[in-house]
């Protein structure tokens, strides 16, 4: 299918493909920018949560009147105030294997994180807030927990909560038809143990909620940061039982999500109630603590893989078996993210079966969910750690053995390994060589074989990916695009940037469409009451899925208008769209304005009979198919011999992305991806004390990178285009993250590997590789 | 994130100050750049039922070079000391150690008499006051001056009696021919020090080492002088071999408590690599290689 952009490529300069700056970032730069808490409203009170310290307890009773009695204190729930009020949290949905687990709003008899809320109080202000909350009496009976996942499935292992003895959220296991043969034609078997270890996303802005609700109109509107405003709604109304259309959600400017704003929190829900109850606005603003402790985390997985190889390289099928940490609750998030991990576990390699275990464990900690890439950097870890390992073995480059293994370029479609995924096109040589090229491959290894003559370690890891984006199919997204009478057109966008940067981009795609100027288009997110439906922002769906809407609802103009603008001038034949002005290329004296023409479109006298006033259209764009971006990475690191310490060298990124919207916005997302997935690879972790204690509860303790742990990045493209979707982009919202991770984690390897050494776990810190480069190597 | 109730008091002058915490008592903290205190509070691990703000008595805030003497007022900023053209050409290592605190913000309102008198066992100036030999003046009921290697106690405990306030760093201006060093060791760009070592070196005119003074920070349950250290390259005309003895002698006196940054035996062989390196940096700076 050619799309419209492409037709119209030949006729014109086009707008989308140029590295326009973001529209947004004025005022996020000078601070102008509109959070939740920048929303103020008259008579508004404050929230805050009392919450469990321990990671497993039983609530014997909660005694709030002393807090109740504190002068300002409006309102202190607890489980026992809302039962038969509200309802629960949600669980899972869809899948039978899937066991769901009970969670009510504010904890009920038993807590299973440490920081679960169990009662909330509202007050004038949030000092009288935090007062009130420290006189709530809890009477806690400590239960055992458990916090590795890998002890939770032991027989031995306390409960992480009391309704699911087996500890078991999901189990999902799969054998490809051929995996036997596969496997059992190997030379040899490599094996490994990789552990990719429990993130924190991490997002600028924490959770924040503003509840307000107009007893008048029975209208409950909820400020929320979120990543997806109609679910937001739709899981509100159900716990709250209300109508759909009694809640509106606005999502106004949100600073970073990366997954952690998927899902509803029992936060919103109770805050939503007390505006309800209280009928005044109830403000909750998470602290840093608070989000560190309670908002979702991501990753947490513990991978045994064996790969069953040939002698020459090549591979011919993975076992594997994977345990992820789901937390304290089955959610949709918590089991659905890790199952995509087999399903995508043989990456870019044409290798032939697979089987493969998956076990979700409950543990004493806050539910895991999406983060960046969810799943996908998970399953590229697994692949590209077992590549850099059975290089080693086999005694063979770390590039050749991808070369030797890849999808070819003749080869699409591919359906994978797991039979989930069909990779529509790609070129993964391609993204490989350019990359080698780039980082001049070959000259490296000459540089880091005279490094260590003189003693020191260089290292070059090296990461190809292809993951899965779009979401889709099946799934849409919406858009709606309106002319107004001055000539200027806004989008309402039912992808919703928090951080993205939709603005530009789609504006690119609109001013092709209608020979706009960029800077004439407006746009609007975030406002369940602005659009019929909208579906979550992830997955990099905005670009492939949303922008597709877009340019649909651009084209229904683009109809409406021509139509008009044939009926005014009397003319026939093709009409362009182009600087602001509505051209008839049979007759160009004719031309008129793109103003003019919207201005009569609000005329009825001015319109072919039967036309409908006004300009404004709706759309609604299910792909046909996911998309499956694909790149190489290489990381180049110098590791201290004296003291562990990793230094980035110099980061190269070659990244098939598609069709590019805006080439700047595009390599914004890759650097931000990168240093987010560097940041797991070398310095985050959640950690949890032996009494399941959360020791990273501050930004003091949980090491977040910042410009200074930045590499150096050149950023290149290869592009082979996709038919998915209208546009032919793939996604870049998360490829870096994807791709950073391994191949830092690669480099590091690569260097240690010199001294005849490996590394398991991240983060790869100064004392864990130290430990490493200390340990005497005949204990191996 | 929100304190308890405390009452706020914003003396316009010391001895308003001195006043206020004489009558106050253990109840009243002195709140002077607040980048410890103030997040402490939010956090309400500290909840004084009094704070008393230094940030509006002028005459705290100097920098002044007198006679051979550098002065600093105990409310200067770490920014002010890292960006002072005095400070740069009369004692670098205070410029160097001031640019390796935290972040740029904290710099802007953090202060040098905060930071000593808060004595977290991983700060930066404790070391670098040790390494310069600094003398630390205090004013209570009387004025007493005390020696920066008597001032800290324990973590977050110094000499300082609770009716004291800590008004000026001063120290004699390091010789010409000196090399200084601090060298920290972080695990990202504005955390605190895994390991910190301030190294102060005179040389004599014969080519051997006529006065050495090597303090640590974050190895141990306060900053301390490695004595055996300095003992060691003392007199000594200096070589790797003896600063590899040094920085042994300077780990072996450490005593690091294990946490995130790492455990003590990881800690404890990155105080020797760091006193090394520590050591060679500032001969470096004194023009002498080795």
């Amino acid at each position: 299918m050619v799309s419209v952009v492409e037709t119209r490529r030949q006729n014109q300069e086009l707008t989308v493909g140029k590295p326009l700056k973001r529209a947004e970032d004025p005022r996020f730069v000078v601070g102008a920018a509109r959070f939740v808490d920048d929303i103020k409203l008259q008579g508004t009170l404050y929230a805050t949560f009392v919450r469990s310290p321990y990671p497993h307890a039983r609530i014997k009773s909660i005694d709030v009147s002393k807090a109740l009695k504190s002068s300002g204190v409006y309102l202190v729930l607890t489980a026992r105030d809302l039962a038969g009020k509200i309802g629960e949290m949600p669980t899972v949905e869809g899948d039978k294997r899937a066991k769901p687990t009970r969670r009510h709003v504010l904890a009920f008899e038993e807590s299973r994180y440490e920081g679960e809320a169990v009662a909330m109080v509202v007050a004038e202000d949030m000092y009288v807030a935090a007062d009130a909350a420290e006189l709530v009496e809890v009477e806690w009976e400590p239960l055992p927990s458990v916090t590795d996942p890998e002890k939770a499935l032991n027989d031995q292992s306390p409960v992480a909560g009391l309704d699911r003895p087996d500890n078991v959220a999901y189990r999902y296991t799969f054998e490809t038809p051929g995996f036997k043969d596969a496997f059992s034609a190997a030379d040899t078997v490599i094996e490994a143990r990789l552990v990719n270890q429990r993130v924190a996303p991490s997002p600028m802005e924490t959770r924040s909620v503003l509840a307000v609700y107009e007893p008048g109109i029975d209208l409950l509107t909820v400020y929320i940061s979120h990543q997806d405003p109609f679910a937001a709604r739709d899981a509100i109304a159900s716990i709250l039982g209300r109508p759909k259309p009694s809640v509106r959600i606005i999502s106004p400017d949100v600073g970073g999500a990366f997954g952690s704003k998927i899902s509803i929190y029992p936060e919103d829900a109770a805050v939503s109630y007390a505006a309800v109850l209280l009928r005044r606005p109830v403000k909750w603003i998470e602290s840093r603590r608070e989000n560190l402790m309670t908002t979702t985390h991501g990753r947490g997985q513990i991978q045994l893989v064996k790969a069953a190889v040939k002698k020459d390289g090549r591979v011919l099928a993975l076992d594997i078996r994977i345990i992820a940490d789901s937390g304290a609750y089955t959610t949709d998030g918590s089991v659905y993210t890790p199952k995509i991990t087999p399903e995508m576990a043989s990456g870019n390699y044409d290798i032939r079966g697979i089987k493969a275990e998956l076990v979700c464990a409950l543990t004493n900690k806050v539910p895991q969910d999406a983060y960046r890439g969810a799943g996908r950097p998970e399953a590229t870890f697994l692949i590209e750690r077992m590549m850099n390992l059975i290089a080693r073995e086999l005694k063979i480059d770390p590039v050749e053995l991808r070369l030797k293994n890849f999808v070819r370029k003749d080869m699409f479609p591919y359906k994978n390994a797991s039979g989930r995924f069909t990779y529509d096109i790609g070129d993964y040589e391609g993204g490989l060589k350019k990359a080698t090229k780039v980082v001049s491959y070959d000259r490296l290894r000459e540089d880091q074989a005279r490094a260590l003559s003189q003693g020191r370690l260089i290292g070059v890891g090296v990461a190809s990916y292809v993951e899965v984006c779009g979401f889709g199919p099946n799934y849409p997204q919406t858009a709606s695009v309106t002319v107004t009478e001055d000539g200027k057109v806004i989008i309402n966008s039912g992808t919703h940037p928090h951080g993205q940067g939709h603005h530009t981009p789609f504006a690119q795609v609109v001013s092709d469409e209608l020979g706009v100027d960029v800077s004439d288009v407006y746009f609007n997110h975030g406002d369940t009451s602005s659009l019929p439906y909208g579906t979550v922002t992830a997955g990099s769906r905005s670009g492939p899925v949303g922008g597709s809407a877009v340019l649909l609802a651009a084209r229904k103009i683009r109809k409406k208008m021509e139509t008009v603008a044939r009926k005014l001038l009397g003319v026939d034949g093709e009409i362009q769209f182009r600087d602001g002005k509505i051209i008839p290329l049979m007759s160009p004296e004719k031309t008129m304005t793109f103003r003019e023409v919207a201005e009569a479109c609000y005329n009825p006298s001015k319109l072919p009979q039967d036309m409908e006033p006004t300009l404004y259209e709706y759309a609604a764009y299910a792909p046909a198919a996911n998309t499956f971006p694909a790149g190489t990475h290489v990381a180049v690191v110098e590791v201290d011999r004296e003291t562990g310490s990793v230094r980035l060298l110099k980061y190269v990124a070659v990244d098939d992305i598609g069709r590019v919207l805006n080439p700047l916005v595009a390599e914004g997302q890759v650097h931000g991806g990168v240093v987010q997935g560097l940041g797991q690879a070398l310095l985050e972790a959640v950690s949890y004390g032996q009494d399941g204690q959360l020791l990273t509860s501050t930004l003091s303790e949980y090491l977040l990178p910042t410009a200074c742990e930045a590499p150096q990045m050149i950023w290149e493209r290869t592009e082979t285009y996709t038919a998915s979707n209208l546009l032919g982009v793939k996604g870049v919202g998360e490829t870096g993250a994807i791709a950073s991770t391994p191949a830092v984690a690669n480099a590091v390897e690569d260097a240690l590997f010199l001294i005849g050494k490996h590394a398991e776990s991240m983060p790869l810190t100064p004392e864990y590789t130290w430990s490493i480069l200390k340990a005497d190597p005949h204990h191996h | 994130m929100y304190p308890r109730k405390f009452d706020y008091y914003a003396p316009k002058t010391l001895s308003q100050a001195l006043q206020l915490i004489s009558e106050k008592g253990e109840d009243a903290k002195i709140l002077a750049g607040g980048q410890s205190l103030i997040p402490m509070m939010k956090l309400r691990l500290a909840s004084p039922a009094f704070v008393v703000d230094l940030n509006g008595i002028k005459e705290l805030s100097y920098i002044k070079s007198e006679g051979g003497t550098m002065k600093l007022g105990s409310m200067t900023r770490h920014a002010d000391i890292e960006h002072s053209s005095v400070v740069a050409s009369k004692a670098p290592i205070m410029v160097e150690a001031a640019s390796q605190i935290a972040d740029q913000q904290v710099r802007n309102l953090g202060t040098i008499g905060g930071s000593l008198c808060h004595a977290d066992p991983s700060a930066d100036w404790p070391a670098v006051v040790l390494a310069l030999d600094a003398e630390l003046e205090a004013k209570g009921t009387v004025e007493r001056v005390i020696r920066s290697k008597d001032f800290f106690k324990g973590p977050f405990e110094t000499a300082l009696s609770q009716a004291e306030i800590l008004t000026e760093v001063r120290f004699r201006i390091p010789p010409a021919k000196s090399g200084y060093s601090y060298t920290k060791f972080e695990r990202k760009a504005g955390d605190f020090a895994t390991v910190g070592v301030a190294t102060q070196l005179e040389m004599g005119e014969d080519g051997t080492v006529s006065k050495a003074r090597i303090a640590l920070t974050a190895a141990g349950p306060a900053p301390f002088r490695a004595e055996e250290a300095e003992k060691l390259i003392t007199g000594q005309r200096p070589t790797a071999e003896l600063v590899e003895k040094a920085a042994k002698a300077a780990s072996d006196a450490s005593d690091p408590a294990p946490d995130l940054r790492g455990s003590a035996e990881y800690k404890k062989d990155m105080a020797r690599v760091f006193t090394k390196r520590s050591i060679r940096s500032a001969l470096e700076r004194a023009g002498v290689s080795i």
